[in-house]
């Protein structure tokens, strides 16, 4: 699951093109009805080493916004919020035992999970690469 | 004359506090102490790796585990513990985890100027004094705000510290291979003065300085955090998870 996508970088942070964002520093790849989620460059820089990720169970519906896991590093925990209602189709088990793939490669090998998408009108409500490029320059 | 933070609650309760009060997002502070003791693991900490876990069977000292990470920390008489809820909406510099950190470094770093300590800043998040390490935080976070916390050790033995936490597996570069005794200080050590009471009141109002008033849990907040020791921070399968 390599990005090979346009990206650019703001704030130190690369931002691809090809994927959306939510405000919680999440990516979201929208793929034939499914969300394909991770967490963002900036995030996982934030987090520092990511020593831990409990990850979402599969074959379980969730509402946007309900923590379906846990990504624990050396500074902070922090819940995994999905992004859009739906159910958990698949989860990436790698990141059991190499959970660093999170800091290595968070859009690529990092992927976390792919839900089905309950609602697609949800999709409304993430951010575009632009949006996303600008509210982390603001942050900043 | 200033007033102590209370000590009347379990430990494992202030710490199922901690979560039900990021979970409303509230903002503001609350501190608290204790009379007995615990060895508080970090949520990924290794049991036996961090803690004398024979020890402190021994002596009567609970091994508990928080909901943030970090390394483990020993819960005791004379230490102040400190909260610091955060929501995104009021504080937008806790939108970020360096950001959070940032803000309550500041909080704590007045509330030390308070005191006439100036202390300083180690990565990831230790507050130091005269190069040794003085406070550790720790973040929790979620959607919409972020808890950080720690324990200001004010009137605490070091060796008490050795006695039942092990040198950990991990070190920050400026420990600098240095045993508990020689890293960690404590206010009492650097300000003979200093009393939990007087360093509850300096934290107060450096948070309320900051907008962060002093949270006062209510009958509801209690009850929720009754449930969570019972399903969590009270049971085995959470605090001897790893």
């Amino acid at each position: 699951m390599q990005a090979t996508t346009r990206r650019r970088t703001v704030a130190d942070a690369e931002i691809p093109d090809d994927v959306l964002y939510s405000e919680d520093d999440r990516w979201i790849k929208i793929e034939e009805g499914t969300a394909l989620i991770g967490i963002t460059h900036h995030a996982q820089k934030e987090l520092g080493d990511v020593i831990f990720v409990e990850l979402p169970e599969i074959n379980v519906d969730c509402d946007a916004g309900d923590e379906i896991g846990t990504i624990e590093s050396i500074k902070t925990t922090t819940d995994i919020d999905a992004p859009v209602s739906g159910r958990i189709e698949e989860v990436n088990e790698r990141l059991e035992r190499k959970p660093e793939l999170l800091n290595k490669d968070p859009y690529g090998l990092g992927w976390i999970a792919r839900i089905v998408i309950k609602d697609p009108r949800e999709i409304e409500d993430l951010m575009s690469p632009d949006d996303y490029a600008q509210a982390l320059d603001e942050r900043e | 004359m200033a007033k102590p933070p209370r000590a009347d609650r379990p430990v494992e309760l202030e710490l199922a506090l901690d979560e039900v009060l990021l979970n409303e997002a509230v903002r503001g502070a609350r501190l608290w102490t204790t009379k007995s003791r615990a060895a508080v693991l970090g949520i990924s900490s290794r049991v036996a790796e961090e803690v004398a876990t024979e020890e402190c069977r021994r002596k009567g000292v609970s091994i508990l585990r928080r909901m943030s990470g970090g390394a483990t920390v020993l819960v005791t008489r004379g230490v102040v513990c400190f909260s610091y809820y955060l929501p995104h909406e009021s504080i937008p510099a806790a939108k970020n985890i360096s950001g959070a950190y940032r803000y309550a470094i500041e909080v704590l770093k007045a509330a030390f100027d308070e005191l006439g300590m100036f202390t300083g800043f180690e990565p990831p998040c230790d507050v130091t004094y005269a190069g040794r390490k003085l406070v550790g935080i720790a973040q929790a976070r979620r959607r919409v705000s972020a808890l950080v916390h720690g324990v200001i050790p004010v009137d605490l033995s070091v060796s008490e510290v050795t006695r039942f936490l092990p040198d950990p597996p991990e070190e920050p570069a400026y420990r600098n291979k240095r045993s508990h005794e020689d890293f960690m200080t404590t206010v009492r050590r650097e300000r003979p003065s200093a009393t939990v009471a007087r360093v509850a009141a300096a934290l107060t109002l450096a948070a309320e300085r900051e907008g962060l008033a002093t949270i006062e849990p209510s009958v509801e907040d209690e009850a929720r955090a009754a449930e969570l020791v019972e399903k969590k921070y009270g049971n085995d399968e959470w605090n001897l998870r790893r």
